[in-house]
């Protein structure tokens, strides 16, 4: 990775800090806190997608852990938000631990169905318990102070994007990791355990978002089971990840923030045809997939990584090796575990 | 004679009804280099695939070093001492030739800076090192199966099980291969060898084991069983033996 | 426990439908190898294509299958080589190109649906659904909604054409060769691309026939199309990615779980059953009941 871009961010991030005391719209701190989010939903599932190779059409599950870990808590158990926020990313982290271990079994698009059927599950749960409050959902406690929300969020993405970046650039687990969505069993025979990584990795992509729904809840003050818990929230980021190019970091908020930033330009100018945002987001990935896999930053920077991803994320079947010549994959070839 | 150290005892895989190894038993000594020969579909990779830990042996039994190591995972095998190449080579496409070595030399070096230098040494050693920031994708065969080793040996094992690492190679390749596996051999650590070339093995074997249909059916020394007929005429068919 | 043989009957009943919804997805998986996300969806377009028509011409919605059928083959047998290039695209893996591409289609249709047929939900009248067929004997008696028969018949009917289709005829057997071996049914004069067509047009023909049946037995809303989705996954998943005989045990297992849940427990409890049985059969056998899958 060239380390020249990540110093661009330094000062943004100083930017960033420094925005709520020069700004004074209450609007616009939303709408900035809002895209911070994003950018942290798009990279962490990005994390599982592009780089470990696994598609996680269940990532809202985590959110929805977080926001109504937070809503009942505070509503029922009447405990300060403060207390609130690691126990929902805690859970969350505990959700990723528990399913992750005999989900990421799965081969890859049994994956992707297995994680979409188990949030569909949790949200289900949801609409039925009543001290989720079922679909009516959960209202908060008010508190009115955007810039207060907007450093919580800010905090916990830009942390999250600093330990992700040290984790895969700097440490043995980014290689580890590119290892397994490579090729599992030759990352096996180099002592690597695929099941302790892909583990590590759900749950890294699963805190951070549990975090974000912790905030989400006590900031918009109202949570159901459609906007904590809905496909709405996986769709997105999982466009945003898509657009912007996956296998990097950078990529997932870039596409977070162009995503958002047209869905807002939708929603203001052009609220009656609401609906139309979700036939241009479909189509956007559509195109993507077929014209630009690495997506926009990907592209840009000339990276491959989507491609892996996209060679070895949804396989069923065990891959033979394309880049051998013309040896085929033996009879003994190990099916993947 | 030193101690075995690769004990195989009347190890048996089935696939369901198919045997493709079915009651081979012969010990590796310490530093030797046995060679694992047969025609095509005799069971070597499985037998491989075993050894390595990808399957569990329906029966018999596998000792390393004195302990058993059947059923254990790759990981635990490669963490023990025991590396392998595949027959496929399985570089990781997407990541560089010193990307690639430093995630196997993460093994015995945790922490990746220390990685990274040991993947430099196991580099020289194997030729790759102007080739270091290449994508292993666009190495040439030759580059890719003298990876597949360096990736070997950068878990520092004491056993190298080497699956068809110079099938496919022009002879000054396979020239240079052999000189590096004698290398190995030198360092004092142990080789089981795949190889349909035979000159390859019955020029850097010190025994050689013939499997067909997964049976065993000789071993000894090269030239015993080059001469022994069961082993002609499972190479050559009946009129030959 | 006197209800039980109704909602066996129940359960056998909406199993019908559920064939329908999924076995098209199955072949289409078997042939092409893509995972349609937008299954749901084509089922939501054929639904209110069928809705529609009914209220322009007023004819009964049954009476409407063939032509819904018709209409939608010729859109998938358009759409198909677009797929056909997606999916055989130089980069990437085509099994994950095409699911992430179906997802985009899914949501293009969805947003489609939505814009043009709004929120609330409709539901087509039909001659047979207000006649039922009664059987009395004492105390026990069953009820049989005609129109639910007529469903199962109709499911009954499409599997025995497409099993006809694929074990009898040439064109059968030539996309059976086809789901097995591309590269040598090609060889041996399959034409695949047109076959590729044929059966994806057939896949989104019987989709929308079964929309048709689904809003007049029960109703449907735009929204609801990725529920169907999920049951079609969980049908195929349960009898096995690609294998066709499967399916109908598999949708008749559903149908029956859910009549069970219904009566016996909880309709809100039904699709959470759902959705934590797909999970749990897909840990525990992904290929499926019959061990056939991919």
């Amino acid at each position: 990775m060239r380390p020249n871009v990540y110093l661009w961010l330094i000062p943004l991030l100083l930017i960033l800090v420094a925005l709520p005391l020069v700004f004074d719209s209450p609007f616009m701190l939303r709408i900035v806190t809002e895209t911070i989010m994003w950018i942290g939903l798009a990279i962490t599932w990005d994390l599982l997608a592009g780089y470990t190779g696994y598609l996680n059409f269940g990532h809202a599950m985590f959110f929805g852990v977080g926001a109504y870990t937070t809503a009942i808590l505070m509503k029922h158990a009447g405990w300060a938000f403060i207390l609130t926020v690691p126990l929902g990313g805690l859970l969350a982290g505990l959700l990723a631990l528990v399913i992750g271990v005999p989900t990421l079994r799965l081969k890859g698009a049994y994956f992707a169905i297995g994680t979409w059927a188990l949030a569909l599950a949790i949200q289900q749960l949801a609409l039925i318990l009543d001290i989720t409050g079922g679909p009516d959902g959960m209202r908060l406690p008010p508190f009115l102070n955007p810039a207060y929300f907007y450093f919580w969020m800010l905090g916990v993405v830009a942390g999250t994007f600093a330990l992700y970046w040290v984790l895969l650039e700097r440490a043995p687990f980014g290689l580890k990791v590119r290892a397994i969505r490579e090729d599992q069993e030759g990352a096996m025979a180099l002592g690597i355990n695929p099941t302790t990584v892909k583990v590590q990795a759900f749950v890294l992509s699963a805190i951070p978002v549990g975090l974000m729904g912790s905030i989400y809840a006590y900031w918009i003050t109202f949570i159901d089971p459609l906007s904590a818990l809905g496909d709405i929230l996986t769709d997105q980021a999982v466009v945003m990840a898509v657009v912007g190019g996956l296998g990097t970091l950078i990529g997932p908020a870039i596409g977070a923030v162009i995503v958002f930033a047209f869905k807002t330009m939708f929603w203001a100018y052009l609220s009656d045809y609401q609906v139309l945002y979700l036939i241009i987001l479909g189509a956007a990935i559509a195109l993507t997939v077929v014209f630009l896999p690495n997506g926009l930053w990907g592209t840009f920077m000339g990276y491959r990584e989507a491609s892996r991803t996209f060679k070895n994320g949804l396989s069923i079947r065990p891959r033979i090796d394309e880049t051998a010549d013309t040896e085929k994959a033996p009879k003994g070839e190990p099916d993947h575990v | 004679m030193s101690e075995a150290i690769l004990k195989i005892q009347d190890v048996v895989k089935t696939f369901g009804g198919l045997h493709a190894v079915n009651g081979i038993s012969f010990d590796l000594a310490e530093g030797e280099v046995m060679g694992l020969i047969g025609p095509n579909g005799a069971g070597k990779t499985t037998l491989f695939n075993v050894i390595s830990g990808y399957y569990a042996p329906t029966k018999g039994r596998i000792q390393f070093k004195g302990r058993d190591i059947g059923g254990l995972t790759p990981y635990r095998l490669a963490s023990i001492g025991i590396g392998r190449t595949f027959q496929v080579v399985k570089p990781f496409p997407g990541l560089s030739v010193l990307e690639n070595v430093t995630i196997a030399g993460l093994c015995r070096h945790p922490k990746r800076k220390a990685a990274e230098k040991h993947a430099w040494k196991i580099l020289e050693f194997t030729g790759l090192a102007d080739q270091a920031s290449k994508s292993a994708a666009n190495l040439t065969l030759a580059g890719r199966k003298r990876l597949e080793i360096g990736k070997a040996m950068a878990l520092e094992p004491s056993l190298l099980l080497l699956d068809e690492v110079v099938a496919g190679l022009n002879p000054t390749e396979a020239d240079k291969t052999i000189e590096l596996i004698l290398k190995i051999k030198g360092f004092g650590i142990s080789i089981l060898i795949v190889e349909h070339i035979m000159r390859v093995i019955m020029n850097i074997s010190d025994r050689v084991v013939v499997l067909n249909f997964g049976e065993q059916l000789a071993l000894g020394k090269p030239a015993d069983v080059a001469q022994d007929p069961m082993v002609i005429q499972a190479y050559l068919g009946e009129e030959a033996a | 426990m006197q209800l039980l043989p109704q909602v066996i009957l129940d359960g056998i009943l909406i199993g019908g439908v559920y064939i329908t919804i999924a076995i098209g997805f199955s072949l289409v998986f078997g042939v092409m190898h893509i995972i349609d996300f937008a299954v749901g969806e084509w089922i939501m377009l054929g639904a209110f294509m069928g809705y529609y028509l009914n209220r322009w011409i007023g004819l009964d919605p049954f009476l409407l299958l063939p032509f819904v059928f018709f209409v939608f083959f010729a859109i998938g047998y358009g759409l198909q080589p677009v797929i056909g290039r997606v999916l055989s695209g130089k980069r990437g893996n085509p099994l994950l190109m095409g699911l992430v591409f179906t997802f985009g289609i899914m949501l293009m249709i969805r947003g489609l649906g939505l814009t043009i047929f709004g929120f609330y939900s409709r539901s087509i009248p039909s001659a047979l659904a207000s006649s039922s067929w009664l059987y009395e004997k004492g105390d026990f008696f069953l009820t049989v909604p005609f129109v639910r028969l007529a469903g199962l018949m109709f499911a009954a009917a499409i599997t025995l054409t497409l099993s006809f289709m694929l074990k009898k005829t040439d064109f059968g057997t030539g996309v059976r060769a086809l789901a097995q071996h591309p590269e040598s049914a090609g060889l041996m004069g399959v034409n695949s691309r047109k076959t590729n067509c044929v059966i994806y047009g057939i896949y989104v023909g019987i989709s929308a026939m079964t929309g048709v049946l689904i809003a007049t037995i029960f109703s449907i809303t735009p929204m609801e199309g990725g529920r169907y989705t999920v049951l079609a996954f969980f049908i195929v998943v349960l009898a096995g990615m690609g294998y066709l005989p499967g399916v109908p045990w598999a949708a008749l297992l559903l149908g029956l779980l859910q009549s069970i849940f219904i009566v016996y427990l909880s309709a809100s409890y039904t699709l959470l059953a759902v959705f934590v049985f797909l999970y749990i059969i897909l840990l525990i056998s992904p290929k499926g009941l019959f061990g056939k899958g991919w």
